[in-house]
């Protein structure tokens, strides 16, 4: 959206199981969402999905910056996170959300406390060592290390684990990357995380329901 | 100031960074950090790398981590040949896509595969826990499989037509394995999976065999210095050649080689793929010469 680029959204929801169904299977085997479809080309991986769109639609340098030092700043950004903050922050966000959802069981606080756990590593070293020295997280220009930042730590957030309450340089940093994305875009993007899930919802289909909580609670054990 | 790459070749990353490195003939120092010392935890590596991980670079005051970056890195600063990480739009998105894709998919369970079943028992002195091992296996198979069934039934190499960064990343991460034979490793190890390029090679068949016979033959076992027996789970202090030394760690005395960093000894198992990667016995893409002086060449493989 922010570079314009034209594209066509396929709704994936995975509330209801449609990243499992033989249609999506189709242009991601591996049943995950982010998926693009160009032509006869499949791509899967978010970062290779956005390192694909900067590259074919030519989107602004600071995005992923030709000079070598500062690319390899975003490069080594979009490797750590995977880990460090991506895992940890979507596991909390199922803890959270999701498996509650879908279970009827009340939120798990020892889980929940530990997974949160997790995160804190990452949340310090982003802004005790990182944003102590510049104003984003891998050069001083917002980049894809941010804007993978700015929506995985939105995640928890998003269900009431504020994450960015004990670190002041990484909210400062939030509020930064917000101005830059521009408020109503992501406000757009975060409609539906933002909004409280209807517990009836994940009844509808039971068995749909039951399988989705087994493989929650074998991911976050 | 020369290229420093600060790494410990008991890890998969480190050893994806030290074949790229080895196999393009870029100029590096070894600084070999010993995770097994502790080595990673010190001041003078935290200043290297503050979140305290191998593999790290250092080239002049530019320092960086993560394997995947440290090789992009390369790659373009010494305009590695283009299949590693190829020009064109599409063929690109497909080793980013893998690349991406096996921190979480390939790595994290291998690694913990390789943690439960070596280090964990070998700080603890307690045996290996068969139940955990087991379930940290299975975390494992998804990928195996998607790679063996659909990846690679499509194409030779695990992003493109050709050998690229995503074939080097999964092929030390399943070089950690061979260390610990399981049935399941077994068939994950078996002609039909592993680095597609081997299928058939009589070299590859050798290493799954050994693989499979229990005998150790990934990096981290037979490694062996000269007057220390191979299968000694030792290390030479350093590789590189400012400070490499015959201490009495099992290294040997003499002068220092010509060129650094310069392995002191390879393992009969790993001079083969080495030398199917045009690298001869002693991990050199040259002729060069080794410790006692004496030249080697390309072709003096195993």
């Amino acid at each position: 959206m922010k570079n314009g680029i034209p594209f066509e959204l396929r709704s994936v929801e995975l509330g209801r199981g449609e990243h499992l169904k033989p249609e999506f299977l189709k242009v991601n085997p591996l049943g995950k969402v982010p998926a693009l479809k160009d032509g006869d080309f499949l791509l899967a991986e978010s970062v290779a999905i956005l390192l694909y769109l900067s590259r074919k639609y030519h989107a602004a340098a600071h995005w992923y910056p030709p000079e070598l030092q500062a690319c390899a700043r975003v490069d080594e950004y979009l490797a750590w996170q995977h880990t460090a903050v991506q895992l940890p922050a979507t596991n909390i966000y199922l803890c959270k959300s999701l498996l509650p959802y879908f279970s009827e069981q009340s939120v798990d606080p020892v889980c929940l406390d530990r997974l949160l756990g997790k995160l804190k590593p990452a949340l310090q070293h982003l802004d005790r060592e990182v944003l102590a020295a510049k104003p984003f997280l891998a050069t001083e220009e917002l980049s894809l290390a941010d804007l993978m930042a700015f929506t995985e730590l939105m995640q928890p957030t998003a269900v009431g684990c504020d994450v960015f309450q004990d670190w002041p340089r990484l909210a400062a940093w939030q509020a930064r990357v917000e101005a830059a994305l521009g408020p109503e875009l992501v406000r757009d993007a975060h409609r539906l995380v933002l909004q409280p899930r209807d517990p009836r919802d994940a009844q509808r289909d039971p068995k749909l329901a039951q399988e989705l909580v087994q493989r929650l609670l074998e991911r976050l054990s | 100031m020369p290229l420093e790459l600060f790494l410990d070749l008991y890890s998969p990353p480190c050893r994806a960074i030290y074949i790229f490195a080895m196999k393009n003939g870029i100029p590096f120092e070894l600084r070999s950090v010993e995770l097994g010392r502790g080595e990673h935890l010190k001041p003078e590596f935290l200043k290297v790398n503050p979140l305290g991980k191998v593999p790290a670079l250092k080239d002049g005051d530019f320092l960086l981590a993560e394997s995947v970056a440290i090789l992009l890195y390369l790659s373009r600063k010494y305009h590695a040949a283009a299949h590693w990480y190829p020009p064109e739009l599409q063929a690109c998105a497909r080793v980013d896509e893998y690349l991406a894709w096996q921190h979480t998919a390939v790595q994290l369970p291998a690694t913990n595969i390789y943690l439960c079943k070596s280090l964990l028992p070998y700080f603890s002195g307690q045996s290996v826990d068969p139940v955990r091992l087991d379930r940290l296996l299975g975390k494992l198979k998804p990928a195996l499989q998607h790679l063996d069934q659909e990846v690679l039934a499509a194409k030779p190499f695990l992003a493109t037509e050709e050998l690229s960064l995503a074939d080097l990343m999964e092929f030390t991460e399943l070089m950690q394995l061979p260390c610990l034979p399981s049935p399941l490793l077994l068939a994950a190890m078996s002609s039909k999976t592993g680095p597609g390029w081997q299928h058939g090679k009589p070299e590859w068949r050798l290493l799954w065999a050994l693989s499979s016979s229990g005998m150790p033959t990934g990096l981290c076992y037979s490694l062996g210095t000269p007057g220390t027996p191979s299968g000694t789970p030792s290390w030479p202090r350093s590789w590189c050649r400012d400070c490499w030394s015959g201490s009495a760690e099992g290294g040997v005395a003499g002068p220092a080689p010509l060129h650094s960093p310069v392995p002191i000894n390879m393992p009969c198992a790993l001079r083969l793929p080495l030398a199917s990667l045009g690298l001869g016995r002693w991990g050199l893409p040259t002729s060069e010469q080794n410790l006692e002086g004496q030249e080697m060449s390309r072709d003096d493989a195993a």
